[in-house]
Formats: C-alpha cells, structure tokens, sequence
C-alpha cells in the first residue's frame, strides 16, 4: 500500500533539474536527500575513499543553488534540509523517504538501471517517480516488480521548478489510482504546482505544443521576411506570451535543451503528421555545434556585448551578429487591453505582414493542437493549462481559439487547406460556440469525448474575488473606485484593492477605515486584506504624493499619511482578528498594511520591503514602529534593555530599501513574524487566510498590546550618523542619502528620548510624520520621485 | 634624584592568530594575558613574582571579557600574589609600548624597582569600537572626523598623499615575505611561546588545542594575488583585505627592571628603554601619526633618522605605514625587518608590545644599536618610543 503523505524524498541526479527539485522540496519544509553518482574519473589529488570526493557531485550542485538566478530557494537555511550523497554509499537511505524522483540523463539504460537500484532499497510504500521529459514508462519499468509498477509514474517539472506552475504527471499501465491522489494533493497543496495530467507520449503536453510553435514560426518566418526581433515583437506581449517570446526564450531555455527536444520529437513520433516540423535547421545546429548555446553561454540568438544587445543576422543567412533593432508594426502596435483582445487585434484585425505571419502560425498551431487531443491529452483543459502553466502564455490554445472566435478560426482553417479534426465541425454544427463557458462560478469546458461541456472541477480551498463576483447572490459589501469589501463565507470579509498596481491613495485609505468599522461593528469574524492580482500593492501612490508635494499641499500630504497610519494602527488594535494575504510586490505602503494586520498569510513567492528611501522619503504609514515591534518589540521596554544593534538592522533594511526576495526572506528581515505563515499554492492563499481570521477569532482573539520602548535618542542617532559619515565620506552615499538616513535614524531612536523613559507607538508615529513631510519638502526628495515615476529607476541625488 | 637606567631582561607573546577563525578565537583576552605574564616573569629567571611592584596591560577596548580590569585578573590568574598591584591601560593601537614607557619612567625614578608591561585583545570578542559604540552627538554635528573609521583614514592617507594601490601591494607583499623568512630561519622561535587551549568546533563542543604559530604570513601571496582583491571600505578605493591588517587575537608581555637590579639577579638585558613621545594629528589621516611622534623623539633625543639602525612601524595599513616611510625618509632594509602588522596582524593594545620586544631581538640579531617602535592612533595621534641594545 503506497504511502498518503510524503514527509522525505529522495533525488536522484543532482543536475539542473534535480537539484532545482530538491530545493523546491526544502521550501515546502520537505527534508530531501540528494544523490547523484560517484565521480568516475578521479584527479590525481582525490583519496577515492574520501567521501567529500565520493559525493562530490551532489554536494557541488547542492552548493550551486546557493548562487543561481533567480534564487531555487527562499533562504539559505533550506540547504540545511538537502543531505547530499552518492549512489554507491547511500541506497538504505531509500528506505527511510516517502518519494524517490529520479532526474538522471534521459538515456533507457541509465534510466533502467537506477529503478534496479532503487527497488533493492526502497521500502515498500514509497511512491517512485521519473522526471523524464519524454522516455516511455514501459521501458524505464523493464524487470521492475508489480508492486513498484503499482507506484511508480511520471512527475515532470519545469525548469525552474520554484518559478514554474506546472507539474505534468504521466501514469504508467500499472500506477495506482492512490499514487496519483497522493501525488496530486501533493504537488498541489504542498508544492503549490498546478497539476496537468498527460500521457505517455513523446514530450507530453507543454514541451510537444510548445516547441511545435517554435518550430512552426522557425520555417515560416522566412516566407514573410521576418527577422529574429519581428517574430519577438509579435510573439510576445501582443499575442499573450511572455516577453521573452520565441528566440528569447530559446536562448534562456538553451539551445542545446531546445534541440535535444526537437530531436525527440523528431525521432520518435514517427507517425505525426508534422513530423518534418521538428527538423531542427542547420544553422540551430551550428549554432550549438560552435558552443553557442544561448544565456548560459553568453551567445545565441541574441549576445550582450558592452555596447548592447546584438541579434544573429539570419535574414542574411549568417552566424554573425549585427545590433538589435526594433521593429514596430501597426498591428501589435494596435494590441491593448486584456491578452485575448490584443490577439484579436493582431490576428482578426490586423492587415500588416506581422498579422498575416501571426495568424498563418496560429491557425496551423492551434489546429496541430486540436489533432493532439485524445493523444497527448483527454481534452483541451489539460492542454491549456499545460501551455499557461509550463510556456507562461496568458491563454493556452483553445483560449486563443476562444478569443478568435470557435466558428471564425475553423472557418479560416477550411480556406487555408489546414486540416481541423472534424469533431471542431461537429461542434460547431451542434450549436457550441467556445471552448470554455461560465455559468454563475463555475467554469465549464467543452469535453471532446463526451461531446458537452464538463464543469472544470476545483479544489474547496480555492477562493478568489472573480469567484465570490461571479458566484451567485451579491457578495460585495461596499467599495469605492480605489477597494472593495466583500462578504468571502463563514462570517469573513475580505477587503480588496484594486487600484493601478494596487497603490494606496486616499480612497483606498477611506475603504480601510469604513471596512474595520463595519467588522468591528456587525456580526463579521474578522477581516482578510488580499486581492486576485499577482501584487498584493506595489505602494502609495506616489504621483499624488510628488504633485502634492510639487505644489506645496502640505495639508493633503500631511491628513494622508496620519490617516494611513492611523488605518494601519486601527487593523492591528481592533478587537476583531485581520489577516493580510500578501503576494508578489508587497512594497512600501503595501508592505505596511500587510504590517499593520494582526497576523500574515504569504505567499511563497513575496516581494516584500519597505523601499521609501528609493524615491527619497522613509516610510510614513508605520512601517519603521511596525518593523521594529515585529524585529524587538517584546523586550523593547526591558530595563537595560539596549535596542541600538537592533535599530541598526532595521536602520539597514529601511535605508537600503532592501527587498526579501521570498516569504522566507522577509521572515529573516523581520517583515513576517515568527507565526506568520507560508501558503505556496496562490489559489489557496485567500482562503487559508480565511481560515487563519475563523482561527484566531475562535480561539478568543483580544488585540495584542501595544509596545512601549527604551531607545537611544540623539545618541543612537549620533552613532547611526557615524556609519553614515563614513559611508559618506567613501563615495557608498550621497549628501542626500545621509540626511534621509539620519532622518531615518532620528525616528527609530526615538527622537529626543532617552533609554531611561519609556515612550509610546503615537510618538514614534508622530515622528515618522514629522520626517516623511519634511522629507517631501526637500528637492532632492521630489527630483527622485519625479525620475521614478518618470523613468521607473531609482534616481541618486 | 638619579635617573636610573631600565632594562627589559624578558619578552613572550602568543602566537597571533586571526579573530573568530584562528587558534585563540575560543581564549579569552585575561587567560592569554596570564600565560604570557607568567611566561615572562618566568624567562627572567631568577626573579621572584613577589618582587614585581606593578603589572600595567594595554588594551584597546577594555571591556567585558577583556574588561574589570584585566591587568589585574590576568596577574592573578598568571599566579602573582594579591600583593602585586596592576592596571590597565588604553591608548588604543599604541597601548602596548604604552605600558612600556609609564613602567619604565616609574623605574626610571627609582619609584618602583621592577615591572610587567604588556598587552591584550581578543578581536573576536571585542568588536572594534567596542560592544556598545556611542557617538556624542554635539561632536558629530561639529567634528565628525573624530569617529572617522580606520580604514577611511586609511583611504583618505592614500589619496591625500598620493600613495598608488600597486605601491600599497608590493608592501604588503614584502611584509609577507619577511614574516615567512622569519617563521623560516625559526626567529620567531625566541618569542613566540606555544598556548595550550580549547577551541570550540561546530559541534559546539570545546577541543583542546596547542597554537604555537602565527597563521598570517602567506608563503603563497602574490602581487598579482594582492592586486586582484577588491577594495574593502571604498568601493573606489585602493585599501583592501590584502594591504591592511587583519583582525588579530593575542597577547605579548615583557618584565622591566633597573639595570641594577638585573645586574644582581645576574641576568642578560635584551637592552635599554630611553624615551617614549605621542603627537597628535588630523583625525580623518590618523596614519600619519608615526611622522609627527618619532620626529619629536628624535629631536628631543637630539638624533636623526640615520642614527637609528632598525625601526618597527606599525603596519595598520600600507597606505599609511609606507607613506611614514617615505615622509621619514626611511631606508626599506631598516623598516619591519621580520615583517609587520599586515602579515603578523595586530592586535590592537598588543602590537607595541610585540614590537618592541621583536626590536630588540632584531637589533640582537644585526648587531645594531639603536631602535624606534613607532604607530599610528586612532582619533589622530602617534606613538613613538627609543630603546638601545645593551
């Protein structure tokens, strides 16, 4: 009987891919050993009994993660749960883990091998998977016992894992259906990953759709005279993909990775229709050839040099670079709003060479595409969130389809001689007019196999604003045009902002107000902060702030910020629990109100920090009271308590405007508490903060009380100043810099206190007023807020 | 009143080890200053402790582990009776062969017959600028070039003067190379006594150890290895890891008595003590400090800079140490002989000790006869003190 829960793993192959699993594993908290093979050949200075030589391998790719860009971990502390070892020395560790994934290179033998290992030592509840990208189940199984076929599957991530959504998993003949539950609710609730179920076919969904595009546009490109950055301009943002688009993409990829698929494609599917479409053209293959590889090798496609960026001049048919250009076409030029009419607007409406280009590669993709299901999937649903999930496009196929028109494609296909699978017709002819449709809030997909639509099932914990707008019966509450206060269930408001970026201005100040005192005084539990963005709040409105500022407004600036600050004040010390679901930027005033709550409900992927000094202020809205009662505010009104080397980390996270680049690093500058909690699935993180407010309000919620404090005064500012003076005095700061810092400085020391008193939040607040509006006076402050609205880039003055 | 003649008949330290990663980063300040204390009392030989009138310690930072005192916890640690008074004494870098000059001028008045002068610091338990650094903040507004830190000293002597980063690493390299040529030709053999101790690894569990050897000369360093570091204060600037000290832990002590007094105990003098200057200086280029101070020794010894035939300046930085060379006019082979503060290290109230006991033995070595141990101060001053070899 195979295991329900996975509390240890194990990796094999320490490569890109099994070393980025393995540290996924360590930032869902799962422990995880590393394997890869003892080195064969060893140096002349290697004691082969040694293991630091024997598990070099793993132990070096382990270290690697340390380095790599974007960070595979949220802290350095999750290597602590990566053991590295080797194949030969360590197989009875798999019998102590609940999962084996094997990432060894995609070669039958080694791949056959490996299980026969595994199998001598797992024990016998272990799911065993493979993160093959394409060999088939049956051979990797070969000699395998029916016990270990009962539990073995395919679980493909995408590279890099922590970024990726996608997990593709692949049943074998024998998988059990208790492996794959185990395995969903795994890589879904634990990893966060969203599950695409695929077949065992040749590179499964996303890569086989995927590089069928790429390649689709490779050979067409030159039959409309398109250059490396046309087909990037096209196929980037005006047709819902990611910036990097086709070459771009490639060459981050790696072209060897990129041609290694193709080849498989290639190779293998031998009765595809397209087959010649995976003939990889010669000049791919020179390029590789020539170590030209992409990103990783600093040249492919496109090369930085010093001057630029250049582009391979393939219009001549050369492997020489000229610089880049930037071509701009009416059509993309005409491509705005959300991503399916921006599609629409190049491919229906535009008139240009990149329309006719982007709608000739479209209609031969999405028809490639719908010949595939039935054989790489069992309808259009797993296809496309396989392409969202895996390739980052903002619609997968059948969306597109959608947002083209079902009736308007098929017809242009039929004009074009591209062969559409007649069940298209057939539904057409039946009266369906899309792929996908709404009925209250649940979201149907057209099943191809049963001929009707099916309602796209979803987990309980996933909650969202689009949902409670859609589902029946009116959920909002009230709102204005900066937020809005809905009713999520269970007696829990949610208040949502929905602003440009999310910013905080007056309104959405006002709707933070009108929401406590609702909660407070109806019949509500407690109150969760969140919304569906992939920002939880890029920061105040800074444009209001400079053109206050600019005119000399000092009133407006001054009523905004007290009452920010108080609103922030008010989340925490009511008597009804708030909870802040903050994700992706959560800057400034964003990170302030996520602050202000009484407890913080992040995602995994959080950008939090307070970044005021950037455009020349400090934060106004609490955030230096709020950080150093998170950092030290539990032994702040200790006797003899001394809160300097505290203040001066708070001082350098302020200061430098540092930014956590995860939930757990912001939980290592102070920003999260020791308490507050991780939800690494976005689509469960309003409602896991929804269970934290019925928690806490269940279990007799009272206000924390609020911190006193014994600081410094002039002396700990006079001491910051020194740090300041010399880091003025070595060209690392500007004038300017040091007088915001010393500003800074002045508000957590505490102004002109002395440790011998204790003194009250109001006056560090007061004081945090008093620097951020004198701040907003200064030149040098609004010249930076001006060049950062100007230019998006932080200005040193 | 005579003015007798003083003698220092014995010199130890420790071996100098590199703060939080070297052999004495788990010994405490007051147990190093003991076993160096004990050790010399014990080189001159014949010397009874109860004879010793007072101990007087230098040390930088004077606080918790190396604080209360620790002159006098080290004495009695170092098995001096409770008779024998001590003190401690901070002049920051120069507090070494501070110690030196007031024992010597108490002997010098026929005050007391017979002391210990030395010094301490551990810099891995004591940060520079000391557990709880606090700025006057009226001084800040004012003079903030006070507090200016070491290393911006350093930068601000470099640029002010002229002194180029390959200058500054050729110097440090030659000072490495002296030091290894020392440790080779087992010079350091006459001073350096071996520290029995425990060291703390990272299972948390303390294991015992012998440190009997400097860990920072480099046989290995290069110019080339130097040249490629980068700057450590001023991201534009020319001092780095390489061509400054490093954080040192250590210990070093010497016993002073009249000559008379060594005459009855028949003992052999490493030489005389004759006089000791400070001067004050800019604060924000410190480094200069040695210019100043050893000008006003020589010139109330009624010497020049060719009357002496060894000098140990400090090398808290290249770019300070080789512009006092230059500003001094002094010729390379009589500067550092066995290496300096950047390969050695320096422990801050520990150096002057260190240096003018290696003085002597130098001068033993090549026959000279006069020497001058001179540094810079943090806050703007200079030390310098004359000893001749008997």
């Amino acid at each position: 009987m195979a295991t329900s829960s996975i509390r240890k793993a194990a990796v094999i192959g320490s490569g890109v891919m099994g070393s980025g699993i393995a540290a996924h594993l360590a930032n869902a908290g799962i422990e995880v050993y590393l394997l890869d093979i003892v080195p064969p050949e060893p140096g002349e200075d290697d004691d082969v009994n040694d293991p630091e030589f024997r598990n070099r391998f793993a132990t070096q790719n382990k270290e690697k993660l340390r380095k790599q860009k974007p960070s595979p971990i949220y802290t350095e502390r999750d290597l602590d749960l990566i053991t590295p070892g080797n194949m030969d020395d360590h197989l009875e560790w798999f019998s102590e883990v609940d999962w084996v994934v094997e990432a060894v290179p995609e070669n039958m033998d080694i791949k056959q091998a490996t299980f026969a290992k595994v199998e001598e030592h797992v024990n016998d509840h272990a799911i065993i998977s493979s993160n093959t990208s394409g060999l088939s189940i049956d051979g990797m199984l070969e000699g395998r016992s029916d016990s270990f076929k009962e539990r073995f599957l395919v679980t493909h991530f995408f590279n890099p894992v922590r970024y990726m959504k996608l997990l593709e998993l692949v049943e074998g003949p024998d998988t059990s259906s208790d492996v794959v539950d185990t395995m969903v609710k795994f890589g879904r609730d634990t990893l966060g990953k969203g599950i695409v179920f695929g077949k065992d076919t040749t590179n499964f969904i996303a890569n086989r759709i995927g590089v069928h595009g790429m390649m689709t546009i490779m050979h067409l490109m030159d039959d409309y005279d398109m250059t490396i950055e046309g087909v990037d301009a096209i196929f980037g943002k005006p047709m819902g993909r990611p910036k990097s688009a086709v070459f771009r993409t490639a060459d981050m990829v790696g072209l060897d990775t990129f041609l290694h698929v193709a080849k498989n494609c290639y190779d293998t599917l031998t009765d595809d229709e397209e087959r010649d479409i995976f003939v990889v053209p010669d000049f791919m293959v020179d390029l590789v050839n020539d170590g030209r590889t992409g990103q990783k090798a600093g040249a492919g496609f496109y090369r930085k040099t010093k001057s630029g960026i250049e582009t391979l001049k393939l219009e001549d048919n050369s492997l020489d670079y000229r610089d880049r250009d930037k071509p701009k076409f009416d059509s993309t030029g005409n491509a705005k709003g959300a991503p399916a009419d921006r599609i629409r607007a190049v491919v229906v409406d535009g008139e240009d060479k990149a329309a006719e280009f982007a709608r000739e590669v479209t209609l031969r993709s999405l028809a490639y595409t719908a010949r595939r299901v039935g054989e790489i999937a069992d309808d259009v649903l797993n296809i496309d969130r396989g392409m969202r999930w895996g390739f980052n496009w903002d619609l997968g196929p059948f969306e597109v389809w959608d947002a083209l028109g079902l009736e308007w494609t098929y017809e242009q296909m039929k004009n074009n001689d591209i062969d559409v699978p007649n069940w298209v017709g057939d539904m057409i002819s039946g009266g369906v007019e899309s792929f996908y449709r709404w009925e209250n809030d649940t979201q149907y997909y057209y099943d191809v196999q049963s001929n009707e639509y099916q309602p796209i099932a979803r987990s309980d914990r996933e909650l969202s604003v689009d949902l409670l707008k859609r589902a029946e019966g009116d959920k909002k509450v009230f709102g204005n045009s900066s937020a809005s206060l809905y009713d999520m269930g269970d007696g829990v408001a949610l208040l949502e902002f929905h602003t440009k970026m999310n910013a905080v201005d007056p309104d959405l100040i006002e709707m933070m107000h009108k929401s406590i005192d609702e909660v407070e005084s109806k019949d509500w539990e407690g109150l969760v902060i969140g919304n569906d963005s992939d920002n939880f709040s890029a920061g105040a409105n800074l444009m209001l702030v400079m053109m206050n500022a600019r005119a000399g407004n000092w009133d407006d600036i001054e009523s905004m910020v007290a009452n920010f600050q108080d609103a922030n004040q008010r989340m925490r010390y009511s008597f009804k629990p708030v909870v802040a679901a903050p994700k992706g930027l959560t800057l400034g005033g964003g990170a302030e109100v996520a602050l202000g709550a009484n407890g913080i409900q992040a995602a995994g992927e959080l950008y939090m920090g307070l970044v005021e000094v950037g455009v020349g202020l400090i934060p106004g809205g609490g955030g230096n009271l709020q950080l150093m009662r998170n950092v030290f505010g539990m032994h702040a009104g200790d006797e003899d308590f001394d809160a300097l080397p505290f203040l001066q980390n708070i001082f350098m996270t302020i200061g430098l405007g540092e930014v956590a680049k995860s939930c757990e690093e912001a939980r290592e500058f102070g920003f999260l508490s020791p308490t507050d909690r991780v939800t690494i699935n976005d689509d469960f993180l309003l409602d896991a903060a929804k269970q934290r407010v019925l928690g806490m309000a269940r279990s007799d919620f009272r206000p924390p009380r609020p911190a006193k404090f014994r600081l410094p005064g002039p002396d700990g500012v006079a001491t910051i100043d020194m740090l300041l003076y010399s880091m003025e005095q070595n060209g690392q700061i500007s004038a300017h810099d040091r007088l915001i810092g010393k500003k800074l400085a002045n508000v957590i020391c505490g102004g002109q206190t002395s440790p011998a008193v204790l003194i009250e939040e109001q006056a560090l607040l007061d004081l945090e007023r008093e620097a951020f509006m004198s701040l907003c006076g200064e030149e040098k402050s609004q010249e930076r807020m001006q060049h950062m609205l100007m230019h998006n880039k932080p200005l040193r003055n | 009143m005579t003015i007798q003649d003083v003698v220092i008949t014995s010199y130890v330290r420790t071996p100098f080890t590199r703060a939080k990663k070297g052999g004495l980063k788990d010994t405490r300040p007051d147990t190093m200053a003991a076993a160096v204390i004990r050790e010399a009392v014990e080189r001159s030989t014949g010397l009874e402790p109860a004879e010793i009138e007072d101990v007087a310690i230098g040390c930088a930072m004077p606080e918790a582990e190396q604080g209360m005192n620790v002159a006098r916890i080290a004495s009695v640690m170092a098995g001096l009776p409770d008779s024998v008074p001590a003190m401690t004494v901070n002049r920051f870098c120069s507090s070494g062969v501070q110690t030196i000059s007031q024992m010597a001028e108490r002997i010098m008045l026929g005050a007391i017959d017979v002391a210990v002068a030395g010094g301490t610091e551990s810099m891995t338990m004591i940060p520079m600028g000391g557990n709880k650094a606090s700025a006057n903040p009226d001084i800040m507004n004012d003079y903030p070039e006070i507090y200016t830190p070491m290393g911006t000293t350093a930068e601000n002597v470099a640029s002010r003067f002229d002194v180029a980063r390959q200058d500054q690493d050729e110097f440090a390299y030659r000072s490495h190379q002296k030091a290894v040529d020392a440790w080779e030709r087992n010079f350091f053999d006459g001073e350096v006594m071996a520290v029995e101790t425990e060291i703390v690894g990272s299972d948390g569990k303390r294991h015992e150890t012998t440190v009997d050897r400097d860990d920072g000369p480099r046989p290995d360093t290069s110019v080339e290895v130097l040249s490629g570091l980068r700057p450590a204060f001023n991201p534009k600037g020319t001092i780095t890891p390489g061509n400054a000290s490093p954080l040192t832990d250590g210990a070093a002590a010497t016993v002073l008595m009249s000559a008379d007094k060594a005459e009855q105990l028949g003992l052999e003098p490493m030489g005389y003590y004759r006089a000791f200057q400070v001067a004050g200086v800019a604060p924000d280029i410190m480094g200069i400090g040695p210019v100043p101070a050893i000008r006003k020794l020589l010139k109330k010894e009624g010497m020049s800079i060719d009357d002496i035939d060894l000098f140990e300046i400090n090398e808290a930085f290249a770019s300070q140490a080789l512009y006092c060379q230059r500003e001094l006019g002094i010729d390379g082979d009589k500067l550092n002989v066995n290496g300096g503060a950047i390969a050695l290290g320096h422990p801050l109230g520990v150096s002057g000790t260190r240096m003018a006991g290696t003085l002597l033995r130098a001068l033993e070595e090549s026959g000279g006869r006069y020497g001058v141990v001179s540094m810079c101060i943090g806050g703007g001053m200079g030390a310098a003190a004359l000893f001749e070899r008997t």
